[in-house]
């Protein structure tokens, strides 16, 4: 029987979630399972500890790059694989570019994508990341 | 000099400081400096020639006696004439036969009928650039200049010099500070758009992805998003073409409790679904008001939704609009909410173009347009909020019974 991955989605816009859920649909055998803040996330992501994170970036009160900073220095968290999503964006005040990660403690996302999300690049990102 | 100046020289020189000082519209700045020049020297003519940045030549920025205008079109090249001398050498000159000079270029007499007689010219730089000269011709009594009156020439150079090069400053100062709002402006348009985008492709996806499986909930699912990211693009270009626009209201003698049921009446779904009520009580005294029905509508609906929006994470979520009127001249609407309130440091920036609390569900445009709006009226807006307690909008409108 295949091995059922849980990815866990973190974006405030339950559009977006949706979306990446019906996305996944076509990835392989995906369980999701969803957080529309950056706080709730980090909870979601330390009850669960899902085989995957897709993380926004802009979210209202804590942020996508804080969140992942978050993951990295929690031992039940650190090693789970993120893909981020992020549209491009000046990082003064709107948003964080996909270059800039002053905000991280020296690590990198497995992957980013960005807004608008390809439904393609996304299936491929996710079944690499995976290993399916 | 300084000891030997006269009164009226002084005070020449005092006025000219302040002037420059004073303005930073250069031509006002240059054509005063050479008023109180040519005034004060007591000569026929004066004239300020500044170098042309892309060709060199010396134009006539201003001039002052009976033919200015004649001369004020003309050209000359550096090396053309006593000033075209000046310019080029970087040296003051006097020269008070003109005729015997064969610096003198008197193609600028015949063309404008002056007759000169004695120039004096002293070139006009500050430490880091020559930017022309002046010269003054004629005395009106007949004298011969001399090295006071080319002193007192340099002092009024140097201080036109200042005028020109701060003038010039600013505007390297605007010119970067506008682009740099434009690339602004542009980063957050290209951002609300994006995430619009992303929603019409999502939208997209799980209808082609209901079709393909034959479910019909994704499909619905999709179609919702689809209609909904549609109608954000649309209220992002209004917004955008509402802020970008210089526009007068359109005046209407209106039932203000209308427009406030009407915007109401919209929200309830809203509301409904985030389990917020939504109150407001009506005024009988402001059903006749002069005011821009479907701009002040557009006000109301955002802050209305902002407030729904607030109350999101609150238990009894509730927004109230009513209305007052402080005195005879102006009338106040009031949305208040229950809702998370707003930080002080958020405070400041709330009218601020792509600013939002709402992460990416928020353009940032919606209050910037609404200010916008209710200013065009002469009204205003103000915020009163507690973190965590809740918000209070006040916009205060004109109470005038016609649109006259």
């Amino acid at each position: 029987m295949a091995d059922v991955k849980t990815v866990l989605i973190v974006d405030d816009e339950q559009d977006a979630v949706e979306f990446v859920e019906a996305v996944l649909s076509e990835v392989g055998d995906i369980a999701p399972i969803s957080a529309n803040d950056g706080v709730s996330g980090l909870e979601k992501a330390k009850e669960a500890t899902p085989d995957l994170i897709i993380l926004d970036v802009q979210m209202p009160e804590k942020n996508g790059f804080d969140v992942f900073a978050d993951l990295k220095k929690d031992e039940s968290t650190k090693s789970i694989p993120v893909i981020m999503l992020t549209g491009v964006a000046d990082k003064v005040g709107i948003g964080f570019s996909a270059e800039e990660m002053g905000d991280f403690i020296g690590e990198e996302p497995d992957a980013y994508i960005e807004k608008p999300v390809d439904p393609e690049q996304l299936k491929k990102t996710v079944s690499k990341v995976l290993g399916l | 000099m300084a000891a030997s100046l006269k009164t009226g020289e002084l005070n020449a020189l005092i006025q000219v400081s302040k002037t420059v000082n004073a303005h930073l519209d250069l031509d006002t700045v240059l054509e005063s400096v050479m008023s109180v020049t040519t005034d004060v020297m007591s000569v026929e003519a004066s004239s300020l020639v500044l170098i042309d940045d892309e060709t060199g030549d010396l134009l006539f920025h201003v001039a002052r006696g009976h033919k200015a205008e004649a001369v004020k079109p003309m050209r000359m090249k550096q090396g053309e004439g006593i000033v075209g001398w000046v310019v080029q050498s970087g040296k003051p000159a006097i020269v008070n036969d003109v005729a015997s000079d064969d610096r003198f270029f008197s193609k600028v007499d015949e063309d404008s009928g002056f007759s000169t007689r004695a120039i004096a010219c002293v070139p006009m730089a500050t430490k880091n650039r020559l930017w022309g000269a002046i010269e003054i011709i004629n005395k009106l009594d007949g004298t011969d200049f001399d090295e006071h009156d080319l002193a007192l020439c340099e002092a009024v150079a140097a201080q036109a010099a200042i005028a020109i090069e701060n003038a010039v400053l600013h505007e390297e100062i605007l010119e970067k500070e506008r682009l740099a709002a434009v690339g602004q402006t542009v980063a957050g348009l290209a951002h609300c758009i994006k995430n619009v985008l992303n929603g019409i492709q999502g939208g997209a996806y799980m209808v082609d992805l209901g079709l393909r499986k034959d479910d019909p909930k994704t499909l619905s699912r999709g179609w919702e998003i689809l209609k909904k990211n549609n109608g954000f693009m649309k209220d992002l270009v209004l917004d955008m073409l509402t802020y970008s626009k210089e526009r007068k209201p359109e005046y209407d003698v209106a039932d203000v409790n209308e427009i406030i049921q009407a915007v109401c009446d919209l929200m309830e779904q809203k509301a409904a679904d985030k389990g917020v009520t939504v109150t407001w009580t009506p005024n009988a005294r402001l059903n006749k008001v002069a005011l821009d029905p479907k701009g002040i509508r557009r006000c109301l609906l955002n802050l209305v939704s902002n407030a729904v929006d607030a109350c999101d994470d609150a238990n009894e979520g509730c927004v109230e609009v009513c209305t007052e009127i402080p005195d005879g001249d102006v009338f106040c609407i009031k949305i208040s909410d229950n809702g998370c309130g707003i930080a002080a440091e958020d405070k400041e920036q709330l009218f601020q173009m792509f600013f939002s609390t709402k992460g990416s569900q928020g353009t940032g445009l919606g209050l910037p347009v609404t200010h916008k709006i209710i200013t065009e009226h002469n009204g205003e807006i103000a915020v009163d909020s507690k973190l965590g307690e809740g918000t209070t909008f006040t916009v205060t409108l004109p109470l005038r019974g016609e649109t006259g």
